[in-house]
């Protein structure tokens, strides 16, 4: 379970999120919606301690444990991971090397290099990827759609128990987001994983059906919800919110 | 298909046609003449200076690839041709003082070259780069693309200096210098999966040296890599 409590992020001078709350139990899936600029991709940079943001005041929990100051691997490797808005490229990198670099790093072992190797082409049939994306390097010469789904291999391949994931529905045609979130789906029932996920694309959250709703607005969450909040957004948009519909923090923290 | 032609040079001038080469250079001065299409894998294995001329012939191809660790200084002299194409592409880690010295020169028209050099700087590494492309007066068509980049893991000084000497107006020619450390953004990427920034760092500066060698000439160096970064 990931406790967020009465965070304030700045970036520089400038305060991004202030009175912050969240809390995301095990196996669940949560979305997090809001206007551009608002401070949704702040959040998932900063559990992840991204240099650029820095935690005023404020607790991020995990499984019962601080892990406010901990560094960014740190916290990978206690089971979190974030698939970017933007995936980077990484030059002469491949994404085999990485993951194996990174397994290795998680799990203190040797690894199988032929069990690993076939676990990534069953991952890429999964998923619909070619297997040539193995030995890529990591984002480079991708397209969008294909970022976003080589984030899919990471994710199949290292595993966590929280995926917060940012926008990955930008650059995915009508097929690649069907598989795409398809396959998150059936991640999170295979490993009862819970998952934060950012999207205004009511087809995604069709097929996740979150079980809460969250809209982030002036700086924290203003308002948390089930499915009837996703309708009530995309019929009157951030600015018209019917109240009524909202339910509090503390329902579903108990 | 891959031709595994091992030639130790010994001699001061090589001639090498139509053929792909793995070279291992024992001499400190070499003239090698490039004829029809040469790939050249460099794999010195020992650290020594070198003073080495290329010659392109008329519509010559080159690929030159060369990676190293060696302390020793080196100059580097390209001479292009009619309709000689070039792409020479050199990578070295560094650890100690070192200064590189490199020259295009062209003469002729419709020629083509491309220099990549991308060097890896650490411990008491402090880099000098020069490399200079000269298009003499009354050529056409030629083109001219200069890379040089430095990654430093230090905090000593890096120099380069990129020279573009064009003496005529119908010449494509462009250059690009960079001196950075590791990029922030990718160390926080590969720290978001799980990798130590140490980690992170050894494979970003690997996978830098590497990017600018095809897959055949990575797969060589890599093991020498693993060892040194
Ligand atoms: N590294 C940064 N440097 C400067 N300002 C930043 C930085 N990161 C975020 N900001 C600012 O913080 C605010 C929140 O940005 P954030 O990227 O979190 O928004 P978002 O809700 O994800 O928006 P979008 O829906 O467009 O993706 C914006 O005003 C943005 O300009
Ligand atoms: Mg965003």
């Amino acid at each position: 379970m990931l406790e967020i409590k009465d965070l304030v992020v700045n970036v520089g001078e400038k305060t991004i999120l202030k009175n912050f709350n969240l809390t995301i139990e095990d196996n669940a899936i949560h979305c997090l919606m809001g206007p551009n600029g608002v401070g949704k991709s702040t959040i998932c940079k900063t559990i992840l301690k991204d240099p650029n943001y820095s935690i005023i005041s404020g607790t991020i929990t995990y499984n019962g444990e601080d892990i406010t100051n901990l560094k960014t691997n740190e916290i990978a490797n206690k089971g979190i991971m974030l698939i970017m808005q933007n995936p980077i490229t990484i030059e002469g990198v491949t994404n085999a090397e990485m993951l194996r670099t990174a397994l290795s790093e998680k799990t203190k072992e040797h690894i199988d290099i032929f069990k690993f190797n076939k676990e990534l082409e069953n991952i890429c049939n999964k998923i619909d990827l070619p297997k040539s994306f193995i030995h890529r390097n990591i984002n480079e010469g991708m397209s969008g759609g294909e970022r976003k789904k080589n984030e899919l291999l990471h994710l199949w391949m290292l595993k966590p128990n929280l995926v917060l994931i940012d926008e990955i529905d930008s650059g995915l045609d009508i097929d690649a987001l069907k598989i795409v979130a398809k396959s998150l789906k059936e991640y999170q029932e295979t490993y009862q994983a819970s998952i934060l996920i950012i999207t205004h694309n009511p087809h995604i959250l069709d097929i996740l059906k979150p079980n809460y709703i969250h809209i982030l607005k002036d700086q924290h969450i203003i308002q948390t919800g089930h499915e009837e909040l996703l309708s009530d957004i995309l019929t009157s948009g951030f600015n018209n919110l019917n109240k009524a519909n909202s339910v509090g923090e503390s329902d579903f923290n108990e | 298909m891959i031709l595994m032609n091992n030639i130790l040079v010994n001699e001061e001038h090589l001639t090498i046609n139509n053929n792909i080469v793995w070279l291992d250079i024992f001499v400190d001065k070499l003239t090698i003449t490039i004829e029809g299409k040469v790939i050249i894998n460099e794999l010195t294995t020992q650290d020594h200076p070198l003073d080495l001329t290329i010659n392109l012939t008329k519509n010559s191809y080159l690929i030159y690839n060369r990676f190293n660790n060696f302390t020793s200084s080196e100059k580097i002299i390209i001479n292009g041709n009619e309709n000689s194409q070039v792409s020479f592409n050199y990578s070295f880690l560094a650890t100690t003082k070192k200064d590189i010295l490199l020259n295009y020169d062209q003469n002729n028209n419709s020629g083509n070259c491309e220099i990549n050099v991308y060097a890896l700087a650490k411990d008491n590494a402090s880099l000098t780069i020069a490399a200079t492309g000269h298009i003499l007066k009354s050529t056409n068509d030629n083109e001219y693309l200069e890379n040089i980049r430095i990654t430093s893991l230090n905090n000593e000084k890096h120099t380069i200096y990129p020279n573009l000497l064009i003496d005529t107006h119908n010449v494509t020619a462009s250059h690009n210098a960079t001196i950075a450390s590791v990029d922030e953004e990718e160390l926080f990427y590969l720290s978001t999966k799980g990798l130590s920034k140490p980690l992170a760092t050894k494979l970003i500066s690997q996978g830098f040296l590497l990017s600018i060698f095809d897959e055949n000439y990575q797969t060589k160096i890599k093991s020498i890599l693993d060892k040194e970064v």
